[in-house]
């Protein structure tokens, strides 16, 4: 079975019904039993990507003239756009949002500009999946195959962050404290990663320029982030008892809790989406399942963020992400419990107007390749 | 087939019992006006008003009326009327076009259509004719009860017959097959997709159940689900929706969550439409359910 543009197929098809006879971790998860393989390939993972980070932080000096004096990423909206285009250029948001928290670490841009990047790298990371519908579609296939969900997820993603965007800036500026957690983990991860990465990162920095440390450490963001997305378990949703209540989801609230658990559990929005794909034998889904979802997954989809923040051993870094999580979720809750339905109509009434036109569509992807560039340019004297 | 005719007030009842009328038959053996006191003190007046509607009713009808007064609440009364005896039909009649009394068709209509054995008509005062009537279904095969309760109602009020089915998917797979999503319910029905035999199956029951072809036809209309069907409502003039109940047996395992996760289309259409609705219980459908096939998946 060929997946959605931009999943992946490993996770979808006749892969999950295949083996039956693999036992579901205690009945209650959807999750394949233990393979220990991904286990160790998970654990490499996350050294690999702690590896990313310390490379950057090192590296960073080597980019910061081009970050703040030539690409005046010095304010917030800059920094949308700056995480906006990066997103494009690595074809993912979330190497980009740990970018961000490395250069708020060693101090190239302040919270609000990295919070800002933050942002952009997740509505870049949306496009992605358009952009790769799109090439489908210039394949050959059909337009409303290819585009119909990434635009959706763009338009939802867009919309939720124009209210959380000014909302966490609000919140950041009030009291960067205020949702302050300093996680008990942070302490021993910063011995840890002194002890283990200070020596090889050192070394490496010496014999090498700073900026290609840094682009050393983004290689090494995109390969570690895509192994971790490979190490996640599999989630057989068409044979669990999930599987089977999913087909009476109608309730948005419902839609949006299975969007965040399945994000969480898989690290990846393009791969949560394609587990619905199974329990729909014709490779349809229902468009009142969609909306909540889609909101659900925007939120989970920070937990690597986060993670990376966790690793920075930074608190104001955490701080950015729980900030940006918190918004999106009070946004998304507000919209599910007040406007839900006027949402609805009109994210999905926006998303079918502009899949029927090509006309419509060109415009749509001029405007969204254009905006980023035009807020870059804001911040420029 | 009897029918019991109620409301939630004494304004009400005599509407719901001329909107009952229209199902008058040979096949309609009587018909029962239960009514609810609002007040000890006007007890004797809404009685009175009582037994000039079923006297009317008699007249007007031929067959048996029975008319009782009862104090208490209306769903718990309703219901052990229905339980007591076996009606083919529950005509209530309620207020919906205030906006301050919403909740309370979607308090007593739901409470009613999910625990009732008969199906459930909610009709409103604004609403005197039956022309045309509007017959959703989700296309699955548990929804033909619905479509016969339909179809033996349409037969007994002469009324026009459309089967309505709302596709919300949209293809999430390259390889989805979009030309069934594009399809007219004709298309469908001539390239024998799950739709199109579903609307022949709809189409069959509904001729047996005394509607010719030329007062059925089948439609298929894109969208969200309740929107369309609410859309479809007002575009066409149809004066009576009908669908199915979505209740969760407790039978069935993990029907708590079931329940709690499921949300109720035909309240939602009962709230929005604002047009009289037919709720075929969900009994009724898994009475037909148990000696039929089981749904095609979606």
């Amino acid at each position: 079975m060929a997946s959605i543009p931009g999943t992946s197929s490993e996770n979808t098809g006749p892969s999950l019904a295949k083996d039956r006879t693999e036992r579901h971790l205690g009945g209650v998860l959807p999750i394949r039993a233990i393979r220990w393989p991904q286990v160790i390939l998970f654990a490499v993972s996350l050294a690999l990507f702690m590896l990313a980070l310390e490379l950057m932080k090192a590296g960073t000096r080597g980019v910061a003239s081009v970050i703040n004096h030539l690409l005046h990423v010095d304010d917030p909206l800059s920094g949308i756009g700056f995480g906006w285009l990066s997103s494009y250029l690595v074809l993912s948001g979330s190497p980009v949002a740990a970018i961000a928290l490395t250069l708020l670490d060693v101090g190239t841009v302040g919270p609000h500009t990295a919070f800002s990047i933050i942002v952009g790298s997740r509505v870049g990371g949306s496009l992605v999946v358009v952009l790769v519908g799109l090439a489908y579609m210039i394949r050959g296939h059909q337009k409303g195959t290819s585009l119909l969900v990434g635009i959706l997820a763009l338009i939802i993603t867009v919309s939720v962050y124009v209210v959380a965007w000014p909302l966490g800036m609000a919140a950041l500026n009030a009291s960067l404290g205020a949702v302050r957690v300093d996680l008990p983990a942070q302490a021993g991860v910063a011995s840890l990663v002194d002890v283990v990465y200070g020596p090889p990162v050192e070394l490496v920095a010496r014999k090498l320029p700073a900026w290609s440390v840094f682009l050393l450490g983004v290689a090494a963001t995109v390969l570690s982030l895509n192994l971790i997305d490979r190490t996640m378990p599999e989630l057989d949703l068409e044979g669990h008892v999930f599987g089977r209540v999913s087909r009476l989801l109608y309730r948005p609230v419902i839609s949006f809790v299975l969007g965040m658990v399945l994000t969480l559990l898989t690290m990846s929005v393009s791969v949560s989406l394609g587990l619905l794909v199974p329990l729909s034998v014709r490779g349809y889904i229902r468009r009142e399942n969609l909306v909540p979802y889609i909101m659900g997954c925007n939120i989970s989809t920070f937990v690597d963020t986060l993670i990376a923040g966790i690793l920075l051993r930074n608190p104001v870094a955490t701080d950015v992400v729980l900030t940006q999580m918190i918004c999106i979720l009070a946004v998304s809750i507000v919209v599910l419990v007040f406007v839900y339905r006027t949402y609805e109509r009109l994210a999905l009434g926006a998303a079918v107007w502009l899949n029927r036109r090509r006309d419509r569509m060109l415009v749509f992807f001029a405007l969204i390749l254009l905006t980023p560039v035009a807020l870059l340019l804001v911040g420029r004297p | 087939m009897r029918i019991l005719v109620t409301s939630d007030g004494m304004d009400t009842l005599e509407r719901a019992s001329e909107y009952a009328s229209f199902f008058a038959d040979p096949a309609v053996t009587g018909f029962k006006v239960l009514g609810f006191s609002s007040d000890e003190g006007k007890t004797a007046e809404e009685r009175g008003v009582l037994n000039a509607l079923r006297r009317d009713l008699k007249d007007g009808l031929g067959c048996p009326v029975d008319a009782t007064l009862r104090c208490g609440d209306p769903v718990e009364e309703i219901m052990a009327e229905t339980i007591a005896h076996d009606y083919g039909l529950v005509v209530l009649g309620i207020h919906l076009r205030r906006r301050l009394t919403r909740l309370r068709p979607k308090v007593v209509a739901r409470q009613l259509a999910s625990r009732t054995p008969a199906p459930l008509l909610v009709v409103f005062p604004e609403w005197d004719r039956l022309r045309r009537m509007l017959i959703c279904t989700s296309a699955a095969h548990k929804d033909m009860p619905v479509v016969r309760t339909a179809g033996e109602l349409a037969g007994l009020s002469d009324a026009a017959v459309t089967v309505l089915h709302v596709m919300s998917q949209i293809p999430i797979t390259a390889d989805a097959d979009v030309a069934d999503l594009e399809r007219s319910a004709q298309e469908l029905m001539e390239h024998d997709s799950r739709e199109g035999l579903h609307f022949e199956r709809a189409l069959h029951i509904l001729e047996q159940a005394g509607v010719p072809p030329t007062r059925a036809m089948a439609k298929i209309r894109r969208g969200l689900v309740v929107d369309q069907i609410v859309r479809e409502s007002e575009e066409g003039d149809f004066d009576l929706i009908t669908i199915g109940a979505h209740h969760v047996s407790s039978d069935r395992s993990w029907h708590e969550l079931r329940e709690l996760i499921q949300e109720d289309v035909a309240e939602r259409v009962l709230l929005e439409a604002r047009r009289p609705v037919l709720i075929v219980p969900a009994r009724a459908v898994q009475a037909d359910d148990s000696n039929g096939s089981k749904d095609t998946p979606v």
